[in-house]
This record gives structure tokens, C-alpha cells and sequence, in this order.
């Protein structure tokens, strides 16, 4: 029953993951009956216009990034407070589905700062790789490639299990840690639009931030779908490899 | 030099082929996975499988 269930679920997220991205990709290019589709072409000091687009992108992966890694975080501690692989299979599931994202929101993020952070007379990799909020995610994601890593390198499962929970609880620090990196210091380019504390001059109309909230719902819904595979995948890993030993 | 709609394409392109593939992999993977599992006897103590 619990399987089946799970299965329900995989395939309820997939098609709900699928039909909110293709409404998100829809309304971020073209005009919908609630609004016309976001362009900057005509705003005086925005030099990108189109890869600005990437509002409705880049946030909401660092924000499913963020949700896969709290579900990491909570797992882990779960595993190490009750040994078994109840909680430690989802909880890698979770960080690898989070490493992905969390790789894709940097690389967005990168060719974002790049076209629109780069001043005159400084590299604009340089420039993007000194913002505080992107080094705290830059630590965040090594942290987990070790978990990753690690959970490839240590045969012996209950050790394996432990050492992997410790990382994606040190891992997990970042989450708090970017989010408050950009409301606290000054240095941030990271302008703010959501939240308390958000940036004043980076103020969204009333359908941006509709089209913002809604990449929030289909990206953690995405997460939903991809950890429910991922997770199919290693509960059978598990046993293969149970069967080896 | 503006390069905003290089920039735009490798950017979405990029993301989309990712987790299309990430997707495809674990849609592939997944159930060739459980059907080797099903197919292993169990570890211990479990009923059935060949002797």
C-alpha cells in the first residue's frame, strides 16, 4: 500500500510539476489573461533585458535548492538519532536532488551576475565570485559534493550513514546563512525582493511577483517529482546492494 | 558588448536540457534498478527466492 501510494504520488507531482513549469515558461515570454509578459526592453538601465527573465528562474532554484537541503537537514537528523535506513536513503535522495538544483542555480546566477553585475575596470566572474551570497552557496555546494562523495568512498553502511547525516547538517547552516547574508551586509548586489528587510528599489508590479510565487510552487513541486524518482532508485540500490553483502 | 541573448539561451537551454536529462536518467534507471532487485533473492530470513 505504501508503494503504491509513493507511486501515486510520483506520478501526481510529475504531472503537476510539468503543467506549473510549461504555465511559468508560458507567462514568462508571452502575455497571459491575467497580465502581459514581464520586458525590460524599454527600462532605461537594464542591459539585459532578456536574460532578466531569469527572475522567474534563478530564485526559485536556489529556493527548491534550499527546501531539498531542509529536507536533508531534518532527515539526517532523524537517521542519526534512529539507525536504520528509514531515514538515511531519503536523506541522500533529497541531497542529491538538492546538488543538482543547487548546481543549476549557480550557474544561472553566474551568467545573471555576469551580464548584469560587470562594472568597468573588474572581471565580472571576479565581481560575481566575491558577492557574499554566492560565496556562502559556492561553500554550501562543496559541502554537499563531499556528502555526495563521501557516500561513495565509505563501504561500511553505518559509518557511511553517520558521516553523511554530520554534512547535511554542516551543509545545511548555508541555507540561513545565504538568506541572511544579503538582508545583513552591506557588500550584497543581491537585491532582495521578498520577505522582510526586502530592497526598496527592487520593487516587482503586482504580476511579477504573482509569476515570481508561482516559479516558487512549480519548482518545489519539480523537487517533489525528482526526489520521489531519485528515491525509487536508491530504495533499489539498497537492496541490491543488501543482497550482495 | 551586449551579449543578452546568448546569455538568455545558454542559460534556459542549459537549465532545461539538465533536468530533462536528470529527469529521462532516473525514469530510465529507476525501474531497471527494481526489477534487478525484485529479481535478487532476499539478504536473511526472508521467504522465497532460489536456494
Amino acid at each position: 500500500v505504501k508503494a503504491q501510494t509513493e507511486a501515486r504520488l510520483r506520478s501526481l507531482s510529475g504531472w503537476g510539476a510539468l503543467a506549473a513549469l510549461l504555465l511559468l515558461i508560458w507567462a514568462t515570454w508571452w502575455d497571459t489573461p491575467l497580465g502581459r509578459a514581464p520586458d525590460w526592453t524599454a527600462t532605461a538601465d537594464v542591459t539585459a533585458p532578456l536574460t532578466r527573465k531569469l527572475l522567474f528562474t534563478h530564485p526559485a532554484l536556489a529556493w527548491s535548492t534550499f527546501v531539498a537541503y531542509i529536507v536533508t537537514f531534518s532527515l539526517s537528523i532523524a537517521a542519526l538519532n534512529e539507525r536504520t535506513r528509514r531515514f538515511d536513503t531519503p536523506a541522500r535522495s533529497a541531497a542529491e536532488v538538492g546538488f543538482v538544483l543547487n548546481t543549476l542555480a549557480l550557474y544561472t546566477g553566474t551568467l545573471w551576475g555576469i551580464q548584469e553585475w560587470s562594472r568597468s575596470g573588474s572581471s565580472a566572474l571576479a565581481t560575481v565570485y566575491t558577492e557574499p551570497k554566492v560565496l556562502v552557496v559556492v561553500v554550501m555546494w562543496l559541502t554537499f559534493a563531499a556528502y555526495l562523495l563521501l557516500r561513495r568512498l565509505v563501504d561500511e553502511p553505518a559509518r557511511r550513514s553517520r558521516l553523511a547525516a554530520a554534512f547535511g547538517i554542516l551543509g545545511f547552516l548555508g541555507v540561513p546563512a545565504s538568506y541572511l547574508t544579503s538582508r545583513l551586509l552591506a557588500k550584497s548586489l543581491h537585491p532582495d525582493v521578498v520577505g522582510p528587510g526586502a530592497n526598496p528599489d527592487a520593487q516587482l508590479g503586482a504580476y511579477e511577483g504573482l509569476l515570481l510565487a508561482w516559479s516558487f510552487v512549480a519548482f518545489t513541486l519539480l523537487f517533489v517529482h525528482l526526489h520521489l524518482l531519485r528515491l525509487r532508485m536508491a530504495r533499489a540500490q539498497d537492496a541490491l546492494a543488501e543482497a550482495a553483502a | 558588448m551586449n551579449h543578452d541573448l546568448t546569455t538568455a539561451t545558454l542559460a534556459f537551454g542549459g537549465t532545461a536540457a539538465s533536468l530533462a536529462a536528470y529527469w529521462l536518467w532516473m525514469r530510465w534507471r529507476g525501474p531497471r534498478l527494481e526489477a534487478a532487485a525484485a529479481r535478487r533473492p532476499p539478504a536473511r530470513d526472508g521467504p522465497g527466492g532460489p536456494p
